[in-house]
């Protein structure tokens, strides 16, 4: 299954690339970038479309794990880096740098540097909320730390200096990988590395899990130890593409579900193949974003959300069926 | 030698000072009320709870043999098991071996045919009813290949023909060096099944012995508050609770 997503994933970056305002030739564009000529082709591709494609597949590469892998820890289907207060912490956490300048010595850096903390304390929370509880609890605590970041972030724009910077704030929020540079996959290439590394070292604990906390543990498999990684991982993901991308809804929800049947719902089965359904998702639906019609362009964000929200009820009535 | 040896075994408020040993090729059976530390025991054995005492496996502490390793000989059957996703039989009997690392597709179809779930390798989990889920369960067991199996409660919400079925695979498992301990509810199939028993009552050891020792009409009376008849005698043992 993972060499037809790859295939898969190579062809939407292609397409990826070669959507655009103007037409010009792809190879050529890329290969004059690669060798520094000067070239319209090679500035549209490599400042513009190369950025953007890649953003979006390392976005949803990150957002398809990170959802996959809690989904996993968590047991439960509807778990999602947006319930679980990951994502508005990772919001409130780079806003902050945007309002108050926090971590002046990061640089560019600062705003993921503090969406990574902003994720990494929300989601700490959540589960110190929780405590060792059930999944339902995970839930619960997720929503309450959801609400209370999400009335920080408020808060925040409430302060804002002046309405540009509201509105810019308001903007990049929605979520989209557009006008951004490679430098921002400076940030978020290690992040889906290491993040990626930590939950692929604990694919044994996400099957053993499947049967429970207490089969997992007599397993000989250490639930402690491995949750926080696994969580770790996940801030790390999720952190790195809100505070890159801001907040692009659902992938991380939907995605696992999409390739559980491939992979015969195996918990550990499905992080790759995960990673890079969400990367074709995300992709796809940038290129959708792009190709609407010229005027105020709908944010990526909005985008994944307009089609994701639905497909949540749709999930949520599946749920309830199985429970009656 | 003892296969496990349980020396002054304390749990918080659960267990206090619980001694006993289990020997290779033991059925042991754990018996008493509800709270008696049945589950807290086992719990101990398989290494969730941080216990005070020491337990003892081929003489030599369990605390030294943790993790994988000690999964690979010791494997807990929980009282209750519901699998998060719909994997199929095939997939949970393989999460037997995560203790080793592989899937030896070997051992999973040995386990199945043991339990005789093979035909449904490749059903769902979630489609087989309540009885022939716990056999999948135990399947999973099966195929760690643990020499001692800590089945907790295994029968219950099975039905008779299945109650039978599984304590036929437990007292197989129980041979030559492997064992079994298995907490159980129902008297008169603890006094037939198993080798020796032990009795609990609020997280002490009551009584151990051979079913004939333990299940006295005395016994009964102190742990469980009522008068029961014992009869030895038959070909199987008869345990009647009066009025």
């Amino acid at each position: 299954m993972t060499p037809v997503l790859t295939l898969l994933m190579l062809l939407t970056a292609l397409v990826s690339l070669h959507v655009g305002s103007t037409d010009i030739a792809v190879l050529d564009g890329l290969w004059q970038w690669l060798n520094g000529t000067d070239s319209a082709a090679a500035i549209v591709i490599g400042e513009i479309r190369l950025p953007r494609t890649l953003l979006a597949l390392t976005v949803g590469a990150a957002l398809g794990l990170s959802g996959a892998a809690l989904q996993g820890l968590l047991r439960n289907p509807l778990a999602d880096p947006g319930l679980t207060g990951a994502s508005q912490g990772a919001a409130l956490g780079a806003a902050s740098v945007f309002y108050f300048g926090l971590f002046p010595a990061a640089g560019a850096a600062a705003p993921a540097l503090a969406g990574l903390i902003g994720a990494g304390i929300a989601m700490s929370l959540m589960l110190l909320l929780a405590g060792p509880s059930r999944q339902a609890m995970v839930i619960m605590a997720g929503l309450a730390i959801s609400t209370l970041t999400g009335s920080l972030l408020a808060a925040v724009l409430n302060f804002a200096p002046n309405p540009f910077a509201l509105s810019e704030l308001v903007f990049w929020l929605l979520g989209s990988v557009s006008e951004r540079g490679l430098d921002h996959l400076g940030i978020l290439l290690p992040a889906l590395l290491i993040g990626g590394g930590l939950i692929w070292s604990q694919r044994r604990l996400l099957l053993g899990l499947s049967l429970g906390e207490q089969v997992a543990q007599s397993m000989g498999l250490s639930y402690t130890r491995g949750s926080r990684l696994i969580i770790l991982g996940a801030a790390l993901l999720v952190g790195a593409s809100v505070a890159v991308a801001g907040a692009i809804g659902f992938v991380g929800l939907l995605v696992p579900h999409l390739v559980r049947p491939l992979v015969r719902n195996r918990p550990d089965r499905i992080l790759i193949p995960a990673a890079l359904a969400g990367a074709i998702l995300v992709c796809l639906a940038d290129i959708v974003v792009r190709g609407l019609p010229p005027g105020r362009e709908l944010k990526l964000g909005v985008l994944t959300s307009l089609i994701g929200a639905p497909l949540f009820i749709w999930l949520v009535w599946q749920e309830r069926k199985r429970w009656l | 030698m003892a296969l496990i040896s349980i020396e002054q075994l304390q749990l918080d408020s659960r267990l206090a000072g619980i001694t006993l040993s289990l020997k290779p090729g033991e059925l042991l059976g754990v018996i008493g009320p509800n709270g008696a530390g049945k589950s807290s025991l086992l719990e101990c054995i398989a290494g969730l709870q941080a216990y005070g005492g020491r337990i003892a496996l081929d003489g030599e502490d369990i605390s030294r043999c943790q993790g994988l390793k000690r999964a690979r000989r010791v494997a807990l059957l929980p009282q209750r098991c519901q699998s998060a996703w719909a994997l199929k039989v095939a997939d949970v009997i393989a999460l037997g071996r995560l203790p080793w690392g592989d899937e030896d597709a070997g051992l999973i179809a040995q386990a199945a045919e043991q339990t005789g779930v093979a035909e449904w390798l490749d059903s769902r989990v979630d489609h087989l009813s309540g009885g022939e889920q716990a056999r999948v369960w135990l399947a999973r067991v099966l195929a760690g290949q643990p020499e001692i199996i800590l089945a907790d409660e295994p029968l219950a919400s099975l039905d008779l023909h299945y109650q039978q079925r599984v304590l036929e695979l437990l007292r197989q498992h129980a041979q030559g060096p492997r064992s079994v301990i298995l907490s159980i509810h129902d008297l008169n199939l603890a006094a037939h099944w198993c080798d020796r028993l032990v009795l609990l009552d609020s997280g002490r050891v009551h009584a151990l012995g051979t079913p004939q020792e333990v299940l006295t009409p005395e016994s009964i009376r102190q742990v469980y508050q009522v008068e029961a008849q014992v009869d030895f005698s038959g070909e199987r043992p008869l345990i009647r609770v009066l009025g």
